[in-house]
């Protein structure tokens, strides 16, 4: 379904997703209030990172 | 002969004269109005399929009142204030919009069915193709979204009414009702009216903020061809919906039917199950929004929208649309520069996310300067990336603004 060409683009963005996902939704009940001001937005902004890389992936020419 | 008895005999006329002056004047200035988009909506001027059941429906509603009992007046339309479950019951079988509000409106049910269909007609491969310049450009074109909000504070709103209204600068219909249903309960019937109006005109007012800021040479500049061909297989695209509703999902659980809505249109689409595309983007799309403009006109009842807010939130609403439409431009711009010459600016009002009317538009005042010019595969990346990019701001309103308190 995904051209070899693009694959590691897909995982790799598909990875950091998660990952902001959890850095986002997860970790912050974890941590302290003043930490999670931070946290959050972080994680927001890597899951959003992570579907912009798999934009960039779709982008390269096969 | 009483002339009291000739009253009688209509009673819409009597109750008229049975109300305070703000309300008779309201109710008058909303029939007019109610004419008025009827008329705008016939001549294209504003757009047709919302404006004419809309414009009906305010006519018909201020013209229909009735004394339901001695001394309290009312329509057999629709009752949005109610809430008590008994009276509610009761209400439902009178009057006779009221089940389609209370199951279709009230929850958010219609803003989703007509995002469904929007999903239906979008291509991701024009975002796909060109993810920087879209996203850039959906980015810049949400000026107003977010500049809104402090104006609003500033100008006595709360919080929640001032994320409402500042949605309207996404130029998103069903993402304003959703976020101003969610947000403001109070205010929503107000604030979605602002809305479908001001997103009728951007039809008529975006061609006019184009040429008062970019100027004829630069509008006519022909963007350079891409140095290769992307080709985004439907299966990638499928894929690319997947992911993507899922993760905005996971990180905005109160926009999730807004994301569902959209990215199950889209997949419908690319998975090639073409009886679910034509019954989303026909039946579902058109009649959604038919009693989506029915509704919204029955609930522009004068003792309904008479808010003393309603003069904030007009100006608020336009303020918003102005401001995302110069931050497009402003994008536009940048890429301008940024591509040595290489870009049309007027290619940045797309990124308003009004599908696909922006990008029409931006399509046709490039060519009335210049008519072999096309613009119109980077005008619709930018412009379905505004619909991603507005759902977001949503979620992240909707989100955060309780968090505020």
């Amino acid at each position: 379904m995904i051209p070899a060409g693009r694959r590691r683009y897909w995982v790799a963005g598909t990875i950091l997703a998660f990952v902001g996902v959890g850095i986002a939704r997860l970790l912050p009940q974890a941590c302290a209030p003043d930490v999670q001001r931070y946290i959050r937005p972080l994680g927001v902004l890597l899951a959003l990172g992570g579907i912009f890389v798999i934009m960039l992936g779709t982008k390269r020419k096969l | 002969m009483d002339p009291h008895i000739l009253l009688k005999l209509f009673q819409g006329i009597e109750t008229l004269f049975a109300s305070s002056p703000t309300i008779i004047i309201g109710r008058l200035g909303l029939m007019l109005l109610g004419m008025l988009l009827v008329y705008l909506g016939k001549k294209e001027v504003l757009e047709p399929l919302l404006m004419i059941p809309m414009g009906l429906g305010m006519c018909a509603v201020n013209a229909g009142v009735l004394f339901l009992s001695p001394g309290v007046q009312g329509t057999l339309f629709v009752d949005p204030l109610i809430s008590e479950t008994g009276q509610l019951m009761n209400i439902l079988q009178i009057d006779f919009l009221q089940p389609l509000y209370t199951l279709t409106f009230s929850n958010g049910l219609i803003a989703c069915l007509v995002f469904m269909g929007i999903g239906v007609l979008l291509d991701v491969s024009y975002v796909l193709a060109r993810p920087f310049e879209s996203m850039f450009l959906a980015l810049c074109a949400e000026l107003g979204t977010v500049a809104t909000f402090p104006i609003a504070v500033a100008a006595g709103l709360s919080y929640n009414d001032a994320a409402s209204i500042s949605m309207v600068g996404g130029a998103d219909g069903p993402m304003v009702l959703f976020t101003s249903l969610t947000l403001s309960k109070n205010l929503f019937v107000p604030i979605t009216v602002v809305a479908y109006l001001y997103l009728g005109l951007t039809y008529g007012g975006y061609p006019y903020l184009i040429k008062l800021l970019v100027p004829r040479r630069l509008r006519g500049i022909k963007p350079a061809p891409p140095k290769k061909i992307i080709v985004v297989s439907s299966g990638e695209k499928l894929a690319f919906c997947v992911i993507a509703g899922t993760v905005l999902c996971l990180l905005f659980p109160v926009a999730a039917p807004l994301f569902l809505s959209l990215f199950v249109g889209v997949a419908v689409k690319e998975a090639g199950l073409t009886h679910f595309v034509e019954f989303i983007g026909g039946p579902i799309l058109y009649g959604s929004t038919f009693f989506l403009g029915l509704l919204l006109g029955v609930l522009c009842e004068a003792n309904t929208i008479l808010n003393p807010q309603i003069l904030t939130l007009l100006l608020l609403g336009i303020l918003s649309l102005l401001l995302s439409g110069i931050g497009g431009i402003i994008g536009g711009y940048l890429l301008y520069f940024l591509k040595r010459g290489k870009y049309n600016p007027v290619i940045g009002i797309a990124g308003v996310s009004c599908v696909p009317t922006t990008a029409k538009v931006a399509q046709k005042s490039v060519m009335e300067v210049a008519p072999e010019v096309l613009i119109l595969p980077e005008a619709l990346g930018a412009n379905i990336s505004g619909v991603i990019t507005t759902a977001i701001l949503a979620g992240i309103y909707i989100t955060l603004i309780p968090l505020l308190r």
